[in-house]
């Protein structure tokens, strides 16, 4: 990870967390393997802990890999074949509510692994973003003033800035994946609903807005791949969509300035 | 044979004989950094994917034994054959470059 991230992030979590990340990880991995038989169990600590090595310069994404491999426990105990020994009836009846229980579970855990990769990074920008437009935007404005409309969109553009170096740095992608654009309304859309509150109208841009936005999220992430026509801007190669967000605010923010005025 | 097996596949059989671990999978085929033990899990229990550990102590690698994965016989055979009969089921759309400095210079208008 880069240095002005880690510095940031060591500025809002504080140093110690910072050093408690990769522990946090490990505790995480070895609950996590718990519900895993004896054999595997072992062998899963050893090789994710091993792995988990890998992350110590993005200590943030290890305990989000972390995390997700809870789901592949899950799954890997729910697939994982269980031999009957001879028991009571009621035992027997017993052991098979618990692995049936644990077999829809864990495909459940197992389906939203995809979803949580790709949510709860973005889902934590989110309310970094909001948490920071509140903490610096005085209390009059945050009510009232088109100030916070200007600082939200100042802070979204920051974020989205911040998402996609995330993605191509820490992550080491080639290119951001085609959700990052998608992630921009997560980050942009608590702050429109808070800055509209003041209006009803702008309050239905800002919910229709989000109803879309979270369509269009989670059908890039089930891989509909939705998308709309590129256009050529003078900022370059914009989607859509994209665009259509950003006049809407724009919108929003000249509403609420004449509204005020 | 899921978009996972098939990008697994595709990164291993251009060298057979090497070994990879789990994460050094994931971030060369893009693939989910978690979901590749569940792609990984299947391929070794349907003995397409040998699963061993690295040779030589942590005190010498300076870090803990990676588990790697060698494909098998089978594993190069099955790579093979789900590589010629793979369709794509989504078309990889280049990505949206919202930020000027950060458009992919590979894009398609």
């Amino acid at each position: 990870m880069t240095d002005w991230v880690k510095g940031i992030l060591a500025g809002v979590v504080g140093v110690d967390v910072w050093g408690f990340l990769p522990v946090l990880g490990r505790a995480i991995i070895w609950a996590g393997t718990l519900c895993l038989p004896r054999a595997r169990r072992e062998i899963r600590r050893r090789e994710w802990g091993a792995e988990l090595e890998s992350y110590d310069d993005r200590r943030v994404s290890g305990l989000v890999w972390a995390i997700c491999l809870l789901g592949v426990c899950a799954w890997e105990r729910a697939t994982t074949p269980i031999q009957l020994r001879p028991r009571t009836r009621a035992e027997i009846g017993a052991a098979l509510r618990t692995d049936g229980a644990i077999l829809l579970v864990g495909w459940g855990l197992r389906l939203s692994t995809v979803l949580v990769e790709a949510v709860v990074p973005v889902v934590l920008l989110a309310l970094i973003v909001l948490w920071l437009s509140i903490a610096i935007v005085p209390p009059p404005l945050a009510t009232f003033g088109p100030a916070l409309i200007v600082s939200e969109c100042v802070l979204c553009q920051a974020s989205v800035g911040v998402l996609q170096r995330w993605q191509l740095l820490v992550r080491r992608r080639k290119r951001p994946r085609p959700t990052t654009g998608s992630a921009r309304f997560y980050a942009l859309c608590p702050g429109t609903l808070l800055a509209s509150s003041a209006h009803p109208g702008l309050f239905l841009i800002g919910v229709v807005s989000l109803v879309v936005c979270i369509g269009v999220y989670v059908g890039n992430v089930l891989g509909f791949n939705i998308e709309l026509r590129h256009r050529r801007t003078r900022l370059g190669r914009l989607r859509g969509f994209h665009f259509l967000i950003d006049a809407m605010l724009l919108l929003a923010t000249v509403s609420v300035v004449v509204a005020v005025s | 044979v899921t978009d996972n097996v098939v990008a697994i596949f595709s990164l291993m059989l251009e060298e057979p004989g090497r070994s990879w671990y789990g994460l050094e999978l994931a971030e060369a085929g893009e693939i989910g950094s978690a979901t590749i033990y569940a792609a990984l899990t299947r391929m070794e229990r349907a003995g397409l994917l040998r699963a061993s550990w690295e040779t030589g102590t942590p005190s010498q690698l300076g870090r803990p034994q990676r588990r790697l994965y060698t494909l098998t016989p089978e594993g190069i055979r099955a790579g093979g054959e789900a590589l010629a009969n793979y369709r794509p089921r989504v078309r990889v759309s280049p990505s949206p470059g919202i930020l000027p400095g950060l458009v992919p210079s590979g894009g398609s208008a």
